[in-house]
């Protein structure tokens, strides 16, 4: 074999200029498939990893029942949807129920420090979740926590002027220090304010990181049971305030708005909405092992009679899908019609080295050695071909890379790089190119090793 | 006795172009016994080439039956019969067939690219056939650079490489001048001679059956005439040796 590649080599460099014209269209169609491959990957891995994750089913309550009694959301379908029954087959990962502020409020801040003379006013009615804490842990890095305050340690009474300890604010309503409430806040809340808010407003500072910037630990205030729109909340008498703390950033906290503890949210819901908003939950998210388990999990869950939440992460993923496969057939339609021209020219220089075919022949090589010599050579015109192809998917992905870091203004969730060249890519375009000059050069290879020595041998 | 290296029995060979078939070959009997130097000759179209091309191996449409070094060629299936053509003959033709992009050293050692067998040092090898021939210090040049008697000893050199027992040669100075023809003739007889290899060679020089010890006349296909031939250029003892006779 290795005296076999030895005349491969001899004879690629013999044909260099015929190998390098009819790899020209190898390169180009490679180039173009491992381009939008890497494209669709990275887009893929910004928007449904980072902007809408599709490890994660969110049950809701179903939206109408005809018959029966309402179906609602509370521990015991938690339980259930924990520990599926064996017939499933599979069990998420994690479960974690979620509850929405269900009456009005509204909160402000960040004057302090954003230096700015007023502070920002926000609603809070529909933007501010509870989840359980426990599923938060490891999101937070110290010195704060995420857990429900109200429940741990001593609550000292207010000084005289609401005047509390370090780490304490006056909840003025019991005359009594408490803790701040923490909050996770989604990436989502990060980009948008990145590349919509900052950009926009001279002054404000962009947030890199949010673990060193000056927002994490920051304090803001809400006020429960009134709204900027003019509604108040039916039950719970005055509405009071409290203070939170921004301590970190999660993938599982509301997209918009913010995310606390769930033990503040069901007491709150009780004194303002009523003990049934303070006992079920709004949603129920189920994180799953392996994206494959998401048939069976969703099954189960519309066999409990509860609906799942419109994953916007399918509807892109969809897209990108459907965009990937239009792109990446026109780039195999190209490898491909390179793959004829790889066969045209095999044929070519199999009809002008007849002669040397006999000769070889007749110095006794077998017709498998004839096609393996063919092949050889056309392989090394793939590979070749797919490196080339592959370096200049490269270099035309950094190209983009640069263009969108230097000339294309901040926007939510701006990738530094938009594309994935994973190692399964990198082989698969390698791969690719191998396998369609094999093709090519099948036919012409198998005509070769077909050949009569005695007939090839006249053709001088 | 001498043993049969090729037995011929009611070979054929035809040509078919659409409708039209054409006789080369017509029920030849042939026997060549080891060790003898053969030359075939007849006039164009006779059939000597096709002959040639069914010893060898290198055309297994015919009919009849032909056995070279004990061996039924159509029996053989292409592995096999490559094998035959790597191990057992050595071919030289008119035009030499040389590979242009190889070096002398490169061309000889071709058969050994492959051979069923691992060959130890084919460069070596290469270099004593080459050395064999008369033209050792021709090793790493390529073929364009060399005269056309030289261009014939690297394919000669090439056919000795796995030390067949069977030499078929094509018109082998049908491309050389008289002075060098007669050196290459001259080294055919040498090899007869002194290694014993059996000599075919196919021929319409007179010079050539000359050398041979026997000379078989084709005609339209058919053996006409075996006759004995010349008493070989090594009976004078004029002949050159390989050294001096490449000295062109």
């Amino acid at each position: 074999m290795g005296t076999l590649l030895r005349l491969i080599r001899q004879n690629l460099r013999r044909n260099l200029r015929h190998n390098l014209l009819s790899a020209i269209g190898i390169v180009v169609g490679i180039a173009a498939f491992t381009f939008f491959l890497a494209l669709s990957g990275g887009v893929r891995q910004v928007v449904l990893g980072e902007i809408f994750p599709v490890d994660r089913l969110e049950v809701i309550p179903p939206k109408s029942t005809l018959f029966g009694e309402a179906r609602e959301l509370n521990d015991a379908v938690v339980k259930r949807l924990k520990a599926p029954p064996p017939e499933v087959g599979v069990a998420p990962r994690a479960v974690y129920a979620k509850m929405r502020l269900a009456f009005p409020a509204r909160g402000w801040g960040g004057k302090n420090v954003l230096k700015r003379a007023r502070d920002f006013y926000f609603e809070l009615s529909g933007f501010c979740d509870g989840v359980d804490s426990a599923i938060m842990a490891g999101e937070v890095s110290p010195p704060f926590g995420f857990e429900d305050r109200a429940t741990t340690g001593k609550t000292p009474k207010c000084s005289p002027g609401n005047v509390c300890p370090e780490g304490f604010y006056c909840a003025w309503d019991l005359y009594q220090c408490h803790k701040p409430v923490p909050v996770m806040i989604s990436r989502h809340m990060i980009e948008l304010y990145n590349g919509s808010i900052a950009p926009t407003h001279p002054g404000l500072p962009r947030i890199p990181d949010f673990v060193t910037s000056v927002f994490r630990g920051k304090t803001f205030t809400i006020e429960l049971g009134r709204s900027y729109l003019g509604s108040s909340a039916r039950q719970g008498g005055a509405p009071i305030q409290r203070r939170l703390q921004l301590v970190g950033i999660s993938d599982k906290a509301i997209p918009l708005g913010i995310t606390v503890p769930i033990g503040y949210v069901k007491r709150w819901n009780r004194r303002y909405a009523g003990v049934k908003e303070a006992t079920n939950y709004s949603s129920v998210v189920l994180i799953v092992k392996s994206k494959s388990d998401i048939t069976e999990l969703a099954a189960y869950v519309k066999s409990l009679g509860f609906d799942l939440a419109e994953s916007e992460g399918e509807k892109v993923g969809l897209f990108i899908t459907l965009a990937t496969v239009l792109f990446t057939l026109i780039s195999v339609m190209i490898v491909l019609i390179a793959a004829i021209n790889i066969a045209h020219t095999f044929m070519m220089l199999i009809s002008e080295r007849r002669w040397e075919i006999g000769v070889l022949r007749a110095v006794g090589a077998t017709r498998t050695q004839i096609r393996t010599v063919f092949l050889g050579e056309s392989a090394v015109v793939g590979l070749v071909s797919g490196v080339l192809g592959l370096g200049l998917a490269c270099g035309a992905a950094w190209a983009c890379d640069w263009y969108s870091a230097t000339r294309i203004p901040d926007f939510p969730f701006k990738p530094q790089t938009y594309f994935a060249f994973s190692p399964g890519l990198v082989m698969a375009s390698v791969g690719f190119a191998v396998l369609c000059c094999l093709l090519g050069a099948f036919l012409p290879a198998n005509r070769a090793a077909r050949m009569e020595p005695a007939a090839a041998l006249t053709m001088r | 006795m001498p043993e049969s290296l090729i037995q011929f029995q009611g070979v054929n060979k035809v040509y078919r172009s659409g409708r039209v078939e054409t006789h080369v070959l017509r029920d030849v009997d042939l026997e060549v016994e080891q060790g003898q130097f053969v030359a075939i000759v007849g006039t164009s179209g006779s059939g000597k080439s096709t002959l040639l091309n069914i010893v060898g191996g290198l055309d297994r449409d015919y009919s009849g039956k032909a056995l070279v070094a004990r061996e039924d060629l159509a029996q053989l299936s292409d592995a096999r019969l490559s094998h035959f053509r790597n191990e057992k003959v050595g071919f030289v033709f008119q035009y030499f067939n040389l590979l242009d992009h190889l070096s002398c050293a490169e061309n000889v050692a071709l058969p050994a690219m492959f051979a069923a067998r691992h060959m130890t040092d084919p460069r070596e090898r290469a270099v004593s056939a080459l050395k064999r021939v008369g033209i050792g210090e021709k090793v790493n040049d390529l073929p364009a650079n060399l005269s056309g008697g030289q261009k014939q000893r690297v394919a000669i050199a090439r056919a000795l490489f796995s030390a067949p027992p069977l030499l078929l040669c094509d018109e082998p100075t049908g491309n050389l001048d008289s002075r060098t023809g007669q050196q290459i003739i001259e080294l055919f007889a040498s090899l007869n001679r002194e290694d014993g290899i059996t000599m075919v060679i196919v021929t319409h020089e007179a010079r050539v059956s000359g050398a041979a010890h026997r000379v078989v006349r084709l005609e339209d296909g058919r053996v006409v005439d075996h006759e004995a031939g010349g008493v070989g250029v090594d009976a004078g003892g004029e002949g050159l040796s390989p050294a001096e006779s490449a000295e062109e």
